[in-house]
């Protein structure tokens, strides 16, 4: 993987909320075309991590790097930087965040042309692609309120990858659906990992991250505790920390 | 009876003016107040505040005295019609302002959020993803507002428009004051009234049916 270059890289990012110290100097690089999973107890800060990638969050130091762009976030970003930094990473929800109020094309096909500029017509037919991709074309002309949630799930992956991300950041992207619903949701991702998307995925599913990411990341505290090879971390966890989650995990299973 | 009825009738248009012409100046002056009150600036939040609190603290005969006999004769020249149209147009868009508040309010905080994490500006955040739910969810309180700018806008035969309180106290007046005007006048606003408190039930219902929350 050290000969990829990186795309997204994290140095010494802290996020606090008042007194909460959220996220501690956590340093990350992502090369191209990895997938990386990021698991943990909650409240050890994965979401908050994920977010500060795009920006969702406001760190209160650290830089971070996305593509061309590096950052300084010390101070807060000049708009421009703030929207070029979000075009060019694509994110999905827990709660899938469709527009309710648009049809399942429109939610697709509106931020391309507002966002890229792209006109109608070539917005649509990206759409199309899309849609056939997610295997939901005959939803178009739906409204998300009546699809199923694993239905909305891949509309809102579909949504993120119409504006040709360079990195995609899953927020446990599938923690608000029945298992069976997950599942199709995880198909999804799992064909995006082959074509060779750079993933970040933050999810409660150990088996998906041990099957797709190339790198499994456990965070406690608001530290990366642990680090490396799904095999290797989950069949040889080095701290304690880190064995008393999969201890959990696999109790439950 | 007839002759009351029609005589009441020719005032059917000033109501109608008053009330509607008020409505649609609250309904474009609420959008500027409504976004300066949930600005993160706060010399755009304070005016927005103060001019909401302080309009809404006025009773409205007050406010379309001053309007009237204030504004109307000094600054610029307004007949009644006018002052009173102005006057509850200037109140409606303090209350539709809080309407489109509310709206915001009720906007799950994730849709802005998915927004902007797909790298929308701000103002296409606003025309695209929150102005039209906002609207969505305003229509019924505002048809509800409707009504009782309907009602309120009896006000405006203090100034002397000549809208169906004003016929009705006059005929009241010519026939020894008598109460059939009255009771007459109240049925005639509750006749306009009944369609846009149907409106407003048929849109709650497609609210509720499209939206699902």
């Amino acid at each position: 993987m050290s000969e990829k270059q990186p795309i997204v890289r994290l140095q010494d990012v802290n996020v606090s909320y008042g007194a909460y110290h959220a996220v501690k100097n956590v340093s990350l690089e992502i090369a191209r075309g990895e997938v990386v999973a990021i698991v943990g107890p909650s409240g050890a800060g994965k979401s908050t991590l994920l977010r500060t990638i795009n920006m969702l969050e406001h760190p209160s130091a650290g830089t971070l790097a996305v593509g061309d762009f590096r950052f300084a976030l010390d101070h807060e970003l000049p708009t421009e930087a703030l929207l070029k930094l979000r075009r060019s990473t694509g994110m999905v929800f827990q709660s899938f965040n469709l527009f309710p109020h648009m049809t399942v094309q429109r939610n697709i096909s509106l931020p391309q042309m507002r966002v890229l500029k792209r006109s109608k017509a070539e917005a649509d037919a990206r759409t199309a692609t899309l849609l056939e991709r997610v295997d939901l074309t005959d939803k178009a002309l739906s409204y998300p309120t009546r699809l199923s949630g694993g239905q909305q799930q891949r509309i809102a992956i579909a949504r993120a990858l119409a504006l040709d991300p360079q990195v995609m950041l899953f927020d446990e992207p599938t923690s608000a659906l029945d298992p069976e619903l997950g599942l199709e949701v995880l198909s999804v991702m799992r064909e995006l990992a082959q074509d060779g998307m750079t993933m970040v995925v933050v999810t409660h599913e150990i088996a998906f991250a041990a099957e797709v990411a190339d790198r499994l990341i456990v965070m406690a505290n608001g530290e990366i505790i642990e680090e490396g090879s799904p095999k290797d971390v989950i069949r040889n966890p080095q701290s304690e920390r880190t064995q008393r989650f999969f201890r959990a995990i696999l109790d439950r299973h | 009876m007839m002759e009351l009825l029609i005589n009441l009738l020719k005032g059917v248009p000033y109501t109608l003016g008053v009330t509607i012409g008020a409505f649609v100046i609250g309904m474009i002056g609420g959008v500027p107040l409504v976004l300066m009150r949930r600005s993160n600036s706060r010399l755009l939040r304070w005016p927005a505040r103060i001019y909401i609190d302080v309009i809404r603290g006025i009773p409205p005969v007050v406010w379309l005295f001053i309007i009237f006999f204030g504004l109307g004769n000094a600054l610029i020249k307004l007949n009644s019609f006018q002052a009173a149209t102005l006057g509850l147009g200037l109140v409606s868009a303090a209350y539709l302002s809080e309407i489109y508040r509310g709206g915001f309010l009720a906007l799950p905080k994730a849709q802005g959020e998915a927004a902007s994490a797909l790298g929308m500006t701000h103002t296409d955040i606003l025309r695209y993803v929150m102005a039209p739910q906002v609207l969505q969810v305003s229509i019924a309180p505002m048809a509800t507002f409707f009504v009782s700018l309907l009602k309120d806008s009896t006000v405006a035969s203090t100034i002397g428009v000549r809208d169906i309180m004003m016929f009705g106290s006059q005929a009241a007046q010519a026939s020894g004051g008598g109460y059939a005007p009255f009771v007459l006048a109240a049925a005639l606003y509750i006749i306009l009234s009944i369609p846009v408190a149907l409106f407003s039930r048929l849109m709650d219902d497609r609210l509720r049916r499209s939206i699902g929350r």
